[in-house]
């Protein structure tokens, strides 16, 4: 009898799209992401879904309530969790930069202040350059940082580049790729394979399409 | 809050694992060992430059002096043993007792742990030996269990052949156990090294199917020896013959200390592992002298937890 999969989906935009790839791959969409439940289940495909706050999707699968998630690889990178990456679906792709108001501000010879909702993606960078630097953790509108002199730079996600526009600032170093990746619990992998192969199997197809893109 | 009588069931039933623990170990011959309860601070990190030492509990006597409060019990006991351990003699170990370090919330974690160590016996029939001792430990708590079955020389040797810098291999290692295969392709971008790039994935996307690693070590001209390390998984699996053990061979330690099989246990729905070990001869050489060197660790309190259930 196939085993019951919990499925942690962050809200918001890219739930929208992950249920687009999971309906592509055969899972008729037997949950409605617009209510209000947080908790909706496809009993054909004796899967659970939870819509959880897309930074808590890596708690709910390293404590276990849910078998697998899904989750930018920023995140991944940043908490470094003890979980599998078991696929990368090519969605929500954007990359991590520095962004300033211009690129004189990584020439000081003094320590650069960088603001970031990444700090310990920041402080790897920096200290691999052999730059000094010190971060500044922010939760949110990470541009305010220059603008206000909190600090000389910021490591954050560029997408389309809008926000930096509108701001004045410029994207000054390209850091590395983010896509959106389905993680697993270690243990739920172990004990449920089968099915969790069975998921990454269905989607496999519709994804590679998604990365060579 | 708990009863009286709920707290007295609780410590009934912890008392009865740990003793069950006990009499397996006993009727399988093992003695019964206590390790240290402090490690000096200093000669501690010398000896396991593995160790984070921000995870450990640290406390000082009156002199000043600092020491750990017990971090582990294998390397104790290693310490112990290995630099007067006479070649071909074995010393066959068993522990309960709680080991310390910080949890990531800054609160001294207090674990208990039950282990098994094999010093100076070798030989892929003692590891199979002892794996079927943790079968049978498994079986008789009567918990649902999954070992996963690795070997660190196979992913060594696959490492050996890669023209990687230090940091590179240090991320390869971190992808290969994160399953992340994705970031293993970035990493191996050489295309001379596409059939080593096709062996991790199909080790990680097919399970347990030691002949199709096989045929892609034939096709693509791999390493010969890596059919020599899948050879002696083929005959631990004969030993151990039981459908709930699965090879992995994406299964690593990131440390260098194990060189040969690998493991770890899940039991029933819960979210991490709860028991790992495997041959580490390697650490022994850092205690005095090589030596045949095998043994796992078990959460008793997870064990607890989950008979009690």
């Amino acid at each position: 009898m196939k085993q019951e999969i919990t499925i942690a989906l962050p809200k918001g935009r890219l739930s929208k799209q992950v249920l687009a790839l999971l309906q592509e791959a055969g899972y008729e969409n037997k949950i409605d992401p617009k209510s209000r439940l947080l908790i909706q289940k496809d009993e054909e495909n004796n899967l659970t879904y939870m819509f959880v706050k897309p930074s808590d999707v890596i708690t709910y699968v390293t404590e276990g309530i849910c078998d697998i998630g899904f989750v930018g690889s920023d995140s991944l990178i940043e908490a470094e969790p003890d979980l599998y990456q078991l696929m990368d679906l090519g969605i929500g792709k954007c990359k991590m930069v520095i962004a300033g108001l211009d690129d004189t501000a990584l020439n000081k010879n003094e320590s650069v202040r960088v603001a970031s909702k990444y700090p310990k993606i920041a402080r790897a960078y920096f200290k691999e350059q052999n730059m000094k630097a010190s971060v500044v953790k922010l939760n949110g509108s990470v541009e305010l940082g220059p603008l206000v002199g909190l600090s000389d730079v910021i490591v954050d996600i560029y997408e389309t580049g809008s926000t930096l526009r509108a701001n004045n600032l410029r994207l000054i170093r390209e850091l590395f790729d983010i896509s959106t990746m389905l993680i697993s619990n270690k243990s739920s992998y172990r004990m449920k394979r089968n099915e969790i192969e069975e998921i990454i199997s269905n989607l496999g197809s519709r994804v590679d399409e998604n990365v060579e893109n | 809050m708990k009863t009286i009588q709920e707290e007295l069931r609780g410590i009934n039933t912890r008392n009865q694992v740990i003793k069950k623990l006990q009499n397996f170990a006993e009727d399988k011959g093992f003695l019964k060992v206590e390790s240290d309860a402090f490690e000096e601070y200093s000669r501690y990190l010398e000896q396991n430059p593995r160790q984070n030492p921000k995870k450990l509990v640290k406390v000082q006597d009156l002199r000043g002096n600092l020491f750990f409060l017990k971090p582990d019990i294998t390397t104790n006991l290693i310490k112990q043993v290995i630099p007067r351990i006479k070649s071909n003699e074995v010393v066959e170990l068993y522990y309960v007792e709680k080991v310390y370090q910080y949890d990531s919330g800054g609160s001294i974690d207090a674990s208990r742990q039950f282990g098994i160590e094999l010093l100076g016996k070798s030989g892929i029939e003692t590891d199979g030996e002892l794996i079927n001792y943790i079968k049978e430990l498994l079986m008789s708590f009567d918990v649902r269990y999954k070992i996963e079955l690795g070997s660190q020389a196979w992913v060594n040797l696959i490492i050996e052949q890669l023209n990687l810098d230090k940091q590179n291999k240090i991320a390869l290692k971190k992808a290969i156990i994160a399953k992340n295969i994705a970031k293993i392709q970035t990493l191996i971008s050489d295309k001379k090294y596409v059939g080593y790039v096709e062996l991790i994935k199909a080790t990680i996307r097919f399970q347990n199917n030691i002949n199709l690693y096989r045929s892609v070590i034939e096709n693509y001209g791999l390493n010969t020896k890596l059919n020599e390390v899948l050879k002696q998984l083929e005959i631990l699996k004969e030993i151990v013959n039981d459908e709930c053990i699965e090879i992995d061979l994406s299964l690593i330690n990131e440390f260098d200390y194990y060189n040969g099989p690998i493991f770890k246990g899940y039991i029933n729905d819960y979210k991490d592992s709860i028991l790992r070990g495997g041959r580490y001869d390697f650490l022994t050489k850092d205690f005095g002298r090589l030596t045949p060197a095998l043994g796992f660790s078990l959460d008793v309190d997870v064990l607890i937890m989950e008979v009690e259930q």
